[in-house]
């Protein structure tokens, strides 16, 4: 189902959305945005009626890999946000933007880590494995679960060493703490123009505040030793 | 063939037995007291800010010495020094008939938001060392720096040689690029002034996440699966529940001076490489002349032996001494062994100079 079949063309009737004929790019993609959604909840809607129709009890994998396809679409779907902001709320809707773009980037940088987790994770196995039972495997035999426990924790710290020390991994935390700042300064702001909205004191007004009684304080300490 | 000789009736027995010990563990923590802060009696002897000097009242005769100033790091309480009756630096120092004073940082707010380095190393730091210099009458101080308080003592000694007759500096960083350093790696390519610029003062909570993320496993569930060994000892128990206060009593970091130690240590490495400017002087190691004892711990996987030894090539005095103690960077603080051997390795130490 195309969007324009549910709204006509009224859509074109829109002020900013330029000509008749030759809609505006804003606009295209905004129209390509709510198609692309209403197609993934379209897809959501059918796996779960497929699933409904299934007998209790059979495997899920074909829900798992819909709905990782889902996932997919809706990463790349996301991704094409971004529309240039215009219109008396035009600084609300790229602050708007800012904010689902840097929460974006920092979901990104999260499943990046996690990704390398995983495979520190599998990694530990693997020496688990080789530690209990490959071919250099020695000392005496593991009776207890907590024995295994603690056996684990070993592998699983060799392969974190191993990992955390890699560029890879120094990237990926980098990109994870710096995301998670850009992050928290769009939320910030916006928390900020809630509180303007309401006349209430903002975080950087004390902080110009608290910046301007240290400087005189340390002024004033200079004049005082003198 | 493999060494997994686990019986799976026997397995079934220890997961019971697990649960059991774990849960009468969690009814006896619930039963303790929330643990103290520090257990020597002491005064409060000098403030400036939410910066406090306290002195701790003798337990013995008096060894004769010039007292002996802690200054701690910011990143963690200081009451690690005085954590319980037997597992005290401050107690064994003080039994050997040292006058002992230590810094507590406080816990910055938002008002500190703009401290920098300037103001922890000459003017807070500067400020405890003047007041016992000044109430004492004595000409300096011996100064005790621990973990990045070493550091901040190496930068004051420098720049303020006069006021330190002896240095000692424990599980202190100064080469901040060494290999093992996964903390420098992680935050080298971070734009840290834009970090302070989101986060103000940086969370104690952010911190520990990072600390924790060093040894990730060792330090979850490793630890906390320890707790069904000592369900039945309350001892251990309150023992467990005082160190897990203190890991995670980690005050915020005051922005500026956060952005200043990130940048100027873990990134540019500037007390190995030169530059270092706190408060308009210039931190040149080759000034501090003073004796040094310099005390790390083999197994250290925050503060490496590599991180720390370096210290001997950049500084100017001659009377360098270097102590191993063979633990980790918490217990060298802590454990039983550490009680004995660092305030008479301190004490000897400063009796001879």
């Amino acid at each position: 189902m195309n969007i324009s079949d549910t709204f006509g063309d009224g859509i074109r009737d829109i002020p900013f959305a330029s000509h008749a004929d030759t809609e505006s790019e804003a606009v295209r993609r905004i129209r390509d945005f709510g198609e692309d959604y209403l197609g993934i909840t379209r897809e959501l809607w059918k796996l779960v009626e497929s699933q409904l129709s299934q007998e209790a009890g059979t495997p899920s994998q074909a829900l798992e890999k819909g709905l990782d396809q889902l996932r997919n679409a809706l990463k790349e779907k996301f991704v094409r946000l971004y529309v240039p902001a215009f219109g008396p709320l035009h600084a609300q809707q790229a602050a708007t933007e800012r904010l689902m773009s840097t929460t974006l980037r920092w979901q990104r940088a999260a499943a990046r880590v996690s990704e390398l987790l995983s495979a520190v994770a599998a990694d530990a196995v693997a020496r688990l494995v080789a530690v209990l039972s490959g071919p250099d495997a020695s000392g005496p035999p593991v009776t207890s679960l907590r024995q295994l426990h603690d056996l684990w924790v070993e592998c699983g710290e060799q392969a974190y060493a191993t990992a955390a020390h890699s560029e890879d991994f120094a990237a990926a935390q980098t990109e994870l703490l710096t995301a998670m700042v850009e992050m928290r300064f769009e939320q910030r702001r916006q928390i900020e123009e809630w509180a303007r909205a309401f006349n209430l004191p903002t975080r950087a007004e004390v902080d110009a505040i608290h910046r301007r009684l240290h400087e005189l304080a340390r002024l004033l300490r200079e004049a005082q030793k003198r | 063939m493999t060494r997994l000789a686990i019986d799976a009736m026997q397995a079934a027995g220890e997961i019971a037995d697990f649960s059991r010990r774990m849960a009468a563990g969690a009814l006896a923590l619930a039963t303790l007291e929330a643990p103290a802060e520090g257990c020597s009696a002491r005064d409060i002897v000098h403030r400036e800010d939410g910066i406090v000097l306290y002195r701790y009242r003798p337990q013995a005769a008096s060894a004769g010495l010039p007292p002996v100033v802690i200054c701690y790091a910011l990143v963690n309480r200081p009451y690690m020094m005085d954590l319980q009756p037997d597992r005290s630096l401050i107690r064994g120092l003080l039994a050997r008939g040292l006058d002992v004073y230590l810094i507590d940082w406080g816990y910055p707010g938002a008002a500190d938001r703009f401290l920098e380095l300037d103001d922890y190393v000459n003017r807070y730091l500067g400020g405890c060392i003047d007041h016992v210099r000044h109430t004492l009458g004595v000409p300096a101080v011996n100064l005790l720096g621990v973990c990045q308080g070493g550091t901040l003592a190496l930068c004051h000694a420098a720049l303020h040689p006069e006021g330190v007759r002896n240095l000692i500096t424990m599980v202190t960083p100064v080469d901040f690029h060494t290999p093992e350093n996964l903390l420098s790696k992680w935050i080298r390519g971070v734009d840290v002034d834009r970090m302070v610029e989101a986060f103000g003062n940086i969370p104690g909570e952010l911190l520990n996440a990072t600390f924790l993320s060093l040894m990730p496993l060792r330090l979850t569930s490793q630890k906390y699966a320890g707790i069904a060994d000592i369900a039945d000892d309350p001892a251990a128990l309150a023992n467990f529940l005082r160190m897990e206060n203190w890991i995670f009593d980690s005050p915020d970091q005051a922005g500026a001076a956060f952005a200043q130690f990130i940048r100027w240590f873990f990134q540019e490495n500037r007390l190995v490489l030169g530059g270092l400017m706190i408060g308009g002087g210039r931190v040149d190691l080759r000034q501090l002349d003073c004796p040094v004892l310099n005390i790390h711990a083999a197994q250290d996987h925050l503060v490496p032996p590599s991180a720390t030894l370096p210290l001997r090539g950049l500084i100017g005095s001659h009377d360098y001494t270097s102590f191993e103690f063979d633990g980790g960077h918490i217990g060298i603080y802590v454990s039983a062994r550490a009680q004995e051997i660092l305030p008479r390795t301190i004490a000897e130490w400063l009796e001879k100079r």
